[in-house]
This record gives structure tokens, sequence and C-alpha cells, in this order.
């Protein structure tokens, strides 16, 4: 069963089952290690659904809600 | 001796690597560093000698991955591929290679010579991190040296590899990265296919990399093949097959295999120690439990802004009043030293006057950059974007815009230059149109000295509402101008990554503060010299200028009449500031005045307000050294009335002076600025625009504060 990333809650960590943006979001969201297979734990967010925070592949990495709804985990 | 033979060696890494930090090692130079994402946009090179053999390092951008989607990305892939340097210098985070590897892996697959730093070697063993050198030297097929380059350990190995690699003329070990097997023979096809084309005359390594790059859908190699039709063709037919047999596209397929091989990679050669790692402190993840704190992140931020003006003002006072005796000293010696003449005048009420009044910022000057060199180092400010990103993006701004924003707190100029970060051209230029209303530093001096005079003890606090109306009028100009002129921005994601917090060093805080402190003096001996004197020669000529009244005789009357001697002083001292009146009106400066101030008249700007604001137009600092001039002969100038702050307070108004201040923190930035606006958006039009947007906001919204203010205390309202 898979989620959107961003509909995780904070502290949980999630596999990532696929990436369902495309193009150029997608390859970056690839160079920061956002891929299929990637683990990814849930770290901060900040008020009015602003960009939360993420551990991907040892570093810290923050997106808006809007790029994480197209990350699948699980 | 061997002959002299020099050679280029690249830095190349992920963004916060150490690149820079590594190449002041290197060099044993200085040159600003910065610890958020991307802050070398420029590239960067020094050359040093070592051992007989001229090396020059070139700092290229910080960058994930070879795909060439940024600017940063085709600037270093461009680099390596035309400029063809004699080696690269892969540096990486040794505390983070599964990251970092990635685009190991693509510079590999590049087969450019190249020596492994790995750099962080004290973070990397604080995290319980431990590798096998010969393991990883034998898998990426070129020597590893770990490094420390904060205290230069492992640089000198470094430079030892570096000279002993180019003598021996690096020899390519060729490393592939093994594919999926669908992937594998697409990639042969296609290398087979540019053979052909190139008739064999092209290293299987080259062939291999360009099938790689066709495939991945890389714009720049697919531009550069275009004219092979059949290729193309080809090409286009492998990827559609390709994505059909494994719904997956070809690009995401060649990373999964890169990170596969940087996953082997690291079973193989690296371990994890358990017991350090799970045993030590995160001291990033302690600060970021709070600095990022859902509900306190954003108030701690404001609170730490606020701390920065207030530091600002009252540490600035103490060196501030220093400077000011030590140039109150140095006028009353000359004023005494010298027998009156032009020259004496030109010294004293001109240069010194300018001059000392303006340098006298110095010190707060130094404490904003401070601030500012503090926040990139440590890390801090790529939390403030992530904590700002929502309200920003409210107003059409992406999060990355606060990092040119507080960049602009103190200078415009590389503010502007720091819009580069931003990937999407109609934010970038929205970015940059809204950031001459951040208040630069040069602006700083003007609001000291008016919120000093006319603010007293709550000057500081002042000072903080001077820059969040700086930063407020910024993001409504930029919502208007993204819902009007500049339709279809603030659509590009928001991608960030933040450093841990590291301790800034000392070489990188002082050269950041050094560099911009010898900037503002350059100012000083320049333009603000040659502003005084202009001012002072317009001030003082024409030297005789035709009266309306014989002031002399109607003094020596007065003297002579049988009045009191209080009153004879009285009539006097009013004739005397009558003649003093009529002559400034009468030289050039006063015919200019009277030219100009009408413009002025809605805000009540006097003559020398006016004077000052036209003057800001080279530099805003200008505009403080204008009043100083324009003072230091006033006639007023008597025991009681000695510092700009009482002539200010004396001459205007509190809602002149707030109105003054709107004005000048919004009116058209300087020369250089403007310059620079023009250079990055290349377009008259942009840079058209923003002077006369800025010029009638500021008098709008200076013109609204006068008249609002005016029927406050005016008692129409209240
Ligand atoms: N602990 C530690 N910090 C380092 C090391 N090398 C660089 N730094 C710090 O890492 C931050 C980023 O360095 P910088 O040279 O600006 O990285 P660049 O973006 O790759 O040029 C700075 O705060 C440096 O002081 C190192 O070997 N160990
Ligand atoms: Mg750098």
């Amino acid at each position: 069963m898979s989620a959107a990333l961003s509909s995780l809650t904070q502290g949980t960590t999630g596999q990532i089952v696929g990436v369902t943006c495309q193009g150029e979001l997608k390859q970056r969201l690839a160079s920061l290690g956002f891929m299929q297979g990637a683990k990814v734990t849930v770290g901060h967010s900040t008020i009015m659904n602003g960009p939360r925070t993420y551990t991907i592949r040892g570093s810290q990495v923050s997106l808006r809600g809007k790029e994480a709804a197209s990350i699948m985990v699980e | 001796m061997e002959p002299q033979k020099k050679i280029r060696v690249a830095l190349v890494g992920n963004p916060n690597t150490g690149r820079t930090t590594l190449l002041n090692k290197l060099t044993k130079g200085k040159q600003s560093t910065g610890n958020y994402p991307r802050v070398t946009v420029s590239v960067q090179s020094r050359e040093i000698e070592y051992q007989g053999m001229a090396i020059e390092f070139v700092d290229l951008p910080g960058i994930y991955s070879l795909s060439s989607r940024t600017d940063e990305e085709l600037l270093s892939r461009e680099y390596i591929h035309n400029q063809q340097p004699d080696m690269i210098v892969n540096v990486l985070d040794m505390g983070n290679l599964e990251r970092n590897l990635l685009l190991t892996s693509q510079l590999i697959e590049m087969g450019v010579p190249r020596i492994f730093a790995f750099n962080m070697k004290d973070e990397a063993k604080a995290k319980g991190v431990e590798i096998d050198v010969e393991k990883f030297e034998e898998i990426l097929g070129a020597p590893v040296v770990a490094t420390n380059a904060r205290n230069g350990e492992g640089v000198i190995e470094l430079l030892n590899e570096i000279v002993a690699c180019a003598r021996r003329d690096c020899q390519r070990n060729p490393i592939v990265i093994p594919y999926d097997d669908h992937l594998e023979q697409s990639i042969e096809r296609t290398a087979e296919h540019i053979e052909m084309l190139h008739h064999h005359d092209i290293s299987s390594e080259q062939s291999r990399w360009l099938a790689i790059k066709l495939l991945e859908g890389d714009e720049t190699v697919l531009r550069q093949e275009r004219d092979h039709q059949p290729l193309m063709v080809a090409v286009n037919h492998e990827r559609e097959v390709l994505e059909k047999k494994h719904g997956e596209t070809a690009d995401m397929m060649l990373d999964s295999g890169r990170y596969a091989f940087v996953f082997g990679l690291l079973e193989g050669a690296s371990r994890l120690d358990v017991d350090v790692a799970i045993n030590r402190i995160d001291t990033t993840r302690v600060l970021d439990a709070l600095l990022l704190h859902r509900w306190l992140g954003l108030p701690i931020f404001l609170l730490i802004m606020w701390v920065m003006f207030e530091t600002t003002f009252t540490i600035g006072a103490y060196p501030m009043d220093w400077i000011d005796a030590g140039v109150m000293f140095l006028s009353a010696t000359l004023d005494n030293a010298m027998s009156p003449s032009l020259f004496k005048d030109l010294l004293i009420n001109g240069i010194i006057a300018g001059v000392g009044g303006t340098i006298i910022f110095l010190p707060n000057i130094v404490i904003l950059f401070f601030f500012i060199a503090l926040f990139n180092d440590t890390g801090y400010m790529t939390r403030g974007a992530v904590l700002v990103d929502r309200i920003m993006h409210t107003f059409g701004l992406h999060g990355k815009a606060f990092i040119p924003m507080v960049t602009g707190f103190g200078c415009n100029v590389p503010a502007i230059m720091a819009t580069r970060t931003i990937d999407n051209p109609k934010d970038r230029l929205v970015a940059i149109l809204v950031n001459p209303f951040i208040s630069c530093s040069a602006r700083l001096p003007v609001f000291i000295l008016f919120t000093g005079a006319f603010f007293g003890e709550h000057a500081g606090t002042a000072l903080f509402g001077v820059y969040m109306v700086s930063i407020l009028i910024a993001l409504v100009t930029a919502l208007i101008l993204s819902k009007t002129v500049i339709r279809g921005a603030n659509t590009s994601p928001f991608i960030m990554e933040l450093a841990p917090y590291r301790y800034p060093t000392w070489v990188s805080m002082t050269s950041h503060m050094w560099n911009n402190a010898s900037e503002f003096l350059k100012k000083v001996g320049g333009v603000i010299v040659a502003g005084s004197i202009i001012i002072w020669f317009l001030q003082s000529f024409p030297q005789q200028v035709p009266l309306s009244r014989d002031f002399d005789t109607e003094i020596a009357m007065i003297q002579t009449s049988q009045a009191t001697e209080a009153e004879q002083e009285e009539a006097i001292t009013k004739l005397e500031h009558l003649r003093q009146l009529e002559t400034q009106q009468k030289r050039y400066l006063g015919q200019i005045g009277a030219v100009i101030q009408p413009i002025f008249a809605p805000m009540n700007f006097d003559v020398n307000a006016s004077i000052a604001l036209i003057t800001g137009l080279v530099a805003k600092e200008v505009v403080v050294a204008t009043f100083g001039v324009l003072y230091s002969h006033g006639e007023e100038v008597d025991e009681e009335s000695g510092g700009l702050r009482e002539s200010i307070t004396s001459s205007m108004s509190m809602v002149t002076a707030i109105a003054f201040m709107f004005f000048t923190l919004i009116y058209v930035p300087c020369i250089a600025t403007i310059g620079v606006l023009y250079r990055e958006t290349k377009s008259l039009n942009w840079t058209a625009f923003s002077i006369v947007l800025s010029f009638s906001l500021a008098y709008f919204l200076a013109a609204s504060v006068s008249f609002i203010g005016g029927l406050i205390t005016g008692g129409g309202v209240i």
C-alpha cells in the first residue's frame, strides 16, 4: 500500500516506490536521492503547510508539499 | 630542473563539500566561502607553484549531477568538456558518500583524469564512518585522499597526488558502470552507431558516454548531434522501447544503475561503526529541533533578525563615538593650526565634514556584514529560507529569494547576482526587481542618523522597523508584479538541501567582513570625497554674490544706534542670519536647490534634504556626506549644536523625517545596482522599469506619510 510522502507524519520513515512527476523535476529529485528504493524520513514541518524537511540518503532536504505529493512511499 | 609545466585542476563536487575551503588551503589564500548550497556561482581560480610545477585550481560551482539542467550543472559540464582541465579533483563529503558518489559515478563515465578528495574526514569520523581507501581506489580507478579542509590535514598528500598524477600523465583508468541488461544493449547499439559516424576515430569510453547522454535525453548533447538524423531516430526508438518495457524512463534507469553501483561500492569499501553512530549527539538535529520548530521557528527567526539590527545599532555606537571624536579632534586641530583660506574651508567644511560624516558608520556596516557572514557560514541562512518560504510564496516570491534578500541588507549588487540560484527565469526576474527595495548598508548611515536623531533610546527598534518596512515593500511589490507584469512566475519548485550546522571559520568570516569594509572605505575615498568636494564647491561659489540689501552698512548703523547692547546683538544676529540665507540661496547650490525643491514640496523636504536626495543617486552614502557638508556651513554652528543629529532635528519635523526615510529607502538604487540590474536582466526595459517604479513608489509613499502624518500631528484626525 503506497501513500504520498506529503501525507506522512513527522518522524515516520518510508521507502520510495515511485516518483510521479516528470522531466526536469524528476531528474532533480533523483539527483538528490529521491528515487525508487530509497528510504526517506520526515523531519520538520513549518506552519501553514509550508515546506517540510526530509532525511534522504544521509542529507537533509526541504521540499514543498506539492513536490512531496509526487513522491510515493510505503 | 625539468621544464616548467602548467596544469589546470578543476575542483568538482556537491554543494557544501568544502571545495572553496580546500582551495583556500591548497593555495593558502583567502576567498569567501559560504555554508549554503551554491554560494559559488561564478568560476574562480587561483594559481600556485608546487614542486616546480605551476598548478591552476578552478573552483567550479557545486552540483548534484551532470545532467545539464541548472546553470551550475551546465557551466561545470561545459567547463570540463570544452576547457578540458588536465585533471579534476572530485571533492566529496566523506560523511555523506551515498549521495555524493552519484556525481562521482557520472564523472567516471565522462572519463576525465581524476583524483578523489574525501573531505570532512573529521565529521565522517564523528559519525562513525570508516572507509577502506585502497578498495575505493581500486573500484574508482583513481587515487583517493582523505582530507580535512578546515585544518589542512591531507592537503599536502593531495598536492603530491596531483603532481604525481600529472608527471605520469594520469593514465585514464577506464571504469565501466554496469547497467541493467536491456539498457546495456541499448547503450551498446547507440555507441556503435556513434563510432560509425565518427569513423571509429573516437575512444570507446567517449562513445559510451555520448550514448548514455543521448539515451538520458541530455538536451545539450541532443542539440549537438541533431544533424545526424538516423542516430536521432535510433535513439528515440531505443528510449521508447525501454520505457515501454520497464515502465520507467531511460534517465531514471540510468540513475538507478548509478545508485546501484554506489551501493555496491559502499557495501564493499565502507563500514559504519554502530557504537559511534548511536552514541553521538547530533548537534544539527538538536539545533534544528528548536530552530525549525513548527511554532517557535519563525518567532526565533524574527528575534534573531531583531538582535542583528539592535546590535548593529548599540554595539556600533561605541566605535562610532570614537571615530566621531577623532574626526572632531582633527577638525579642531586643523582649524587652530591653519590660517583662514579657501583651501582650509575646503578641507574642513568640505572633505572632512563629508568623509567624517560617512566614515563613522564603518562599525555599523562591519557588524551587519558580520551577521550576514555568520548566517551564511553556520548554515542558518538556508533554514531561514525554509521558514519564510510559505510567506514568500504567498507574495509571489520563491523561498530561495530569501537569501538574496538578506544579502541585500549588505549590498544589493551581490544580492542581485545571488538570485542566479533561482532556476525559473520569471521567479528570478521578480526577485531581481524587488531587491533594490531591500535596504542595503549604504542606506544604513541615513537610517542610523535619522532614527538616532528622532527616536532616542528606541533607535535600535526603529531601525528594525525600517528593515521590516523595507521587506514589506519588497514583498508587496513582488505580489503585484507576479500578478500583473510578470505572470507565470512563482511556479518553480522549492528544493533545498540543508547542510549541517558548522562552526564558521575565522578566515571565511574575517575575509567576508574585510572585503566589505574595504569596499566601503574605497567608496569613501572615491565617490564620497569627490561628492563632498563638489557639494562644497557648489555651496561656496560664486564667492561674492550680489545681495538685495547692504548688510554691512545696516549692521554698522545698528552698532552706532542708541539701543541696549542686548537689543543690538539680537538685531545683528538676525541680520547675519538673513545675509547667510540669501548668500546660500544665490550660490550655485542654492540655485539648483530652488529648482528641485518644489519637486519635493509635497513631502516638506527643505532645500538641503532635496539636494541630499539628488546626490544620493550616485551612492546612498553620499546622502549623509551631503548633510555633513551642508550643515558644516550652517549658520547655527555654535557650541551647543555640535553634531549632525542636532542640525537634523532642528531642520525638520518627525513626520518629515519619516517621509525622508521612506524616500531614501525606496527611491532609485545607486548607479552600481542599476548597472548590475541591467547586466543580470540583460534588458534595458526592465532596468528602466525598475528605475521608474522605485522613483514613483518612493514619491507616492513619502508623500502619503507626509500627508497622513500631517493630519495626525496637525490635530485634523485625532
Ligand atoms: N568539519 C569540517 N568542515 C569543513 C571541512 N571542509 C569545509 N568545511 C566547512 O564546510 C562549509 C562549506 O565549505 P565550502 O568550502 O564553502 O564548501 P563549497 O560549497 O563546496 O565551496 C564551511 O563552513 C567550511 O568551513 C572539513 O574538512 N571538515
Ligand atoms: Mg564554494
